[in-house]
């Protein structure tokens, strides 16, 4: 059973791999396969705008797209996990509501897409910096970090309508309002580098100590007895959780459910031991947002914001496992 | 293996110690019973003498050594503690919650491999659950958790156990099949420090006693010899019946007002 399930891992895996590929290829000027080989491969035979489509502007919203799906879900496991809390999201301790102050902040006074980048990512950091300081404060049970997160998020969604008040109707509110629902459009390289060089050892870090995330999941007495150091252990993983989600959060602006329910997904497939969890909900996650990713940029001719269509979907498939979860209760009792 | 505590006094607050001057001592092969009313400081004795509280006076010392002088790791290959059950969030299955014991075994940057789900079935095999070792722990009755804990300390590669009331909640045929586990363990070199609120458990199967009275150790001996009216009053506050088997003390029951005196 235990081989069979490495072999559906690898299977997704390779299927991810494929989509990555299609979705080069697939768009307003649809691309023939070969020519995506031969532009990734660095060939002739391509014509040079095919290329410049190809490599500058569609393989860095491809790689954007597999970088945000696999931190926001790989993250949102774990906070699960260390929170024990199924409903908890990778936004939760204020990221999402400090990033989307910071943005529209940037947006308000200085529209320019690295001012927008930067700003959500620092405020971002602020945010949590604020949940941090109440839980060193109150004690950094998931519980005081969690009431904190909401306080926090409270506090940041207040400015967030201060700003969106004063905000010019005509051009700066609708600029927010976009931002606010989620887009890879406009992504390329030069936007995407802070992404790439984060969630590579951020991932690699959580991928290596995927097994001791059950140790959190534990009360910190428990997790003591059984020679674990809870406290900093904890500390590092939200540290490395919060920039992977900030640094995505940046760049896509604001992606619901995709944190939530795709943990969901792999536990469901795998059980909740994260040495199955972290990688599956990588894989999941990458190739969720690359799907829709894929829907709102080729669906209709103007994009459809990314968190619309998670949205439109996150629901029902939650439903789904709050359903599946219900009932499973009910085989308890 | 030796597990000491010599006149710890621990308190939460400045000027309400919980624990005062305790003293105690455990060796392999011997299963204590820790006998206490409810707030009596027993939980809070327990994570003393694992170390996971340190005393404000007195010590508490692992084969004479201070256990503060062990780490965190090296405490937890030592000594186990089984906590009450609880309801877990997430759907582990058995084996795998055993296999969180063998945490103190591997480094931060390693994972467990073939020897430690080896010694995880050998735990679960030697407390009879390891046919239940890939059911979710969720569907697992009361004493199967509690065994499945057991087996987790054992993982660990943990000599000496302490279980914080591994009989609440269980009916008697799962109380009988956790402590008779128990003994048997405790028969092959381990060393068990049992809270419990049943002094008739104490009895059947502890090697020794210790009553916990306010916070300090009273009482301490074998069962039969200092299970008796007085102690079981000073501890619960009330009047006990001792009910003599042949030889030897066999139950207590609590005093009640005999029904029969109204009619």
């Amino acid at each position: 059973m235990k081989t069979k399930r490495a072999r559906s891992f690898w299977l997704l895996a390779s299927l991810t791999a494929a989509l990555a590929v299609a979705a080069l290829a697939l768009g307003r000027y649809p691309v023939p396969l070969i020519d995506v080989f031969r532009s990734l491969l660095g060939l002739d035979g391509a014509a040079e705008v095919t290329r410049a489509l190809v490599l500058q502007v569609r393989l860095p919203r491809v790689v954007a797209a597999l970088c945000v799906g696999a931190n926001l879900s790989a993250v949102g496991a774990v906070f699960q996990g260390m929170f024990r809390n199924p409903l908890v999201d990778s936004g939760i301790l204020g990221i999402s509501s400090g990033a989307a102050f910071g943005a529209a902040v940037s947006l308000l006074v200085v529209p320019s897409a690295a001012a927008v980048q930067g700003g959500a990512f620092a405020f971002a950091a602020v945010a949590v910096a604020l949940v941090g300081l109440i839980g060193w404060r109150f004690g950094s049970s998931p519980l005081v970090l969690i009431i904190g997160g909401v306080l926090v998020s409270a506090l940041f969604n207040s400015l967030l309508g201060l700003v969106k008040y004063v905000a010019d109707p005509l051009s700066t509110l609708p600029a927010i309002t976009y931002w606010l629902l989620g887009s890879l459009s406009g992504t390329n390289w030069s936007s995407l580098w802070p992404l790439l060089a984060v969630t590579l050892p951020g991932l690699l870090f959580l991928l290596i100590v995927r097994w001791r995330l059950n140790l959190l999941t534990l009360s910190e007495t428990e997790a003591m007895s059984l020679g674990v150091s809870v406290r900093t252990f904890r500390w590092v993983v939200l540290l490395v959780g919060t920039v992977l989600v900030a640094v995505s959060v940046a760049l896509s602006g604001m992606i619901g459910w995709i944190g939530l329910v795709v943990p969901h997904l792999s536990r469901a497939w795998g059980g909740p031991d994260h040495t199955r969890m972290i990688p599956s909900s990588i894989v999941l996650g990458a190739a969720s947002l690359l799907v829709l990713d894929t829907v709102s940029r080729t669906a209709m001719t103007s994009e459809i914001p990314l968190g619309i269509l998670t949205g439109l979907i996150g629901v029902p498939a939650f439903l789904v496992f709050f359903w599946r979860f219900l009932r499973a209760r009910e085989e308890v009792r | 293996m030796r597990l000491e505590a010599r006149k710890v006094t621990y308190g939460y607050s400045a000027g309400r110690d919980v624990l005062t001057d305790v003293s105690l001592s455990i060796e392999s092969g011997r299963m204590m019973f820790v006998l206490g009313a409810n707030g009596s400081g027993k939980t809070t004795l327990v994570q003393c003498l694992a170390g996971l509280r340190v005393p404000r006076t007195g010590c508490v010392r692992l084969d004479e050594l201070p256990i503060e002088q062990l780490s965190l790791r090296e405490r937890a290959r030592a000594l186990g503690i089984v906590p009450q059950i609880h309801e877990p969030v997430f759907d582990y299955t058995v084996g795998e919650v055993v296999l969180m014991g063998r945490a103190p075994q591997l480094t931060m940057l390693s994972r467990p491999g073939r020897s430690d789900w080896k010694a995880a079935r050998i735990a679960l095999d030697r407390v009879g659950l390891l046919p239940l070792i890939d059911r979710p722990y969720t569907r697992t009755s009361g004493g199967e958790r509690q065994l499945t804990l057991i087996a987790r300390g054992l993982a660990q590669g943990a000599r000496c156990l302490l279980m914080d009331e591994p009989t609440a909640h269980l009916d008697p045929t799962h109380q009988h099949r956790i402590l008779s586990t128990i003994q048997t363990l405790a028969r092959d070199e381990y060393a068990f420090v049992v809270t419990s609120h049943h002094p008739n458990n104490a009895l059947s199967y502890g090697d020794l006693v210790v009553f916990l009275i306010e916070g300090h150790t009273e009482y301490s001996g074998l069962p039969e010899r200092m299970i008796h009216k007085e102690s079981l009053a000073a501890a619960y506050g009330m009047e006990f019946e001792i009910i003599n088997g042949i030889g030897s003390v066999c139950a207590v029951i609590p005093r009640t007002r005999p029904r029969d005196q109204k009619a």
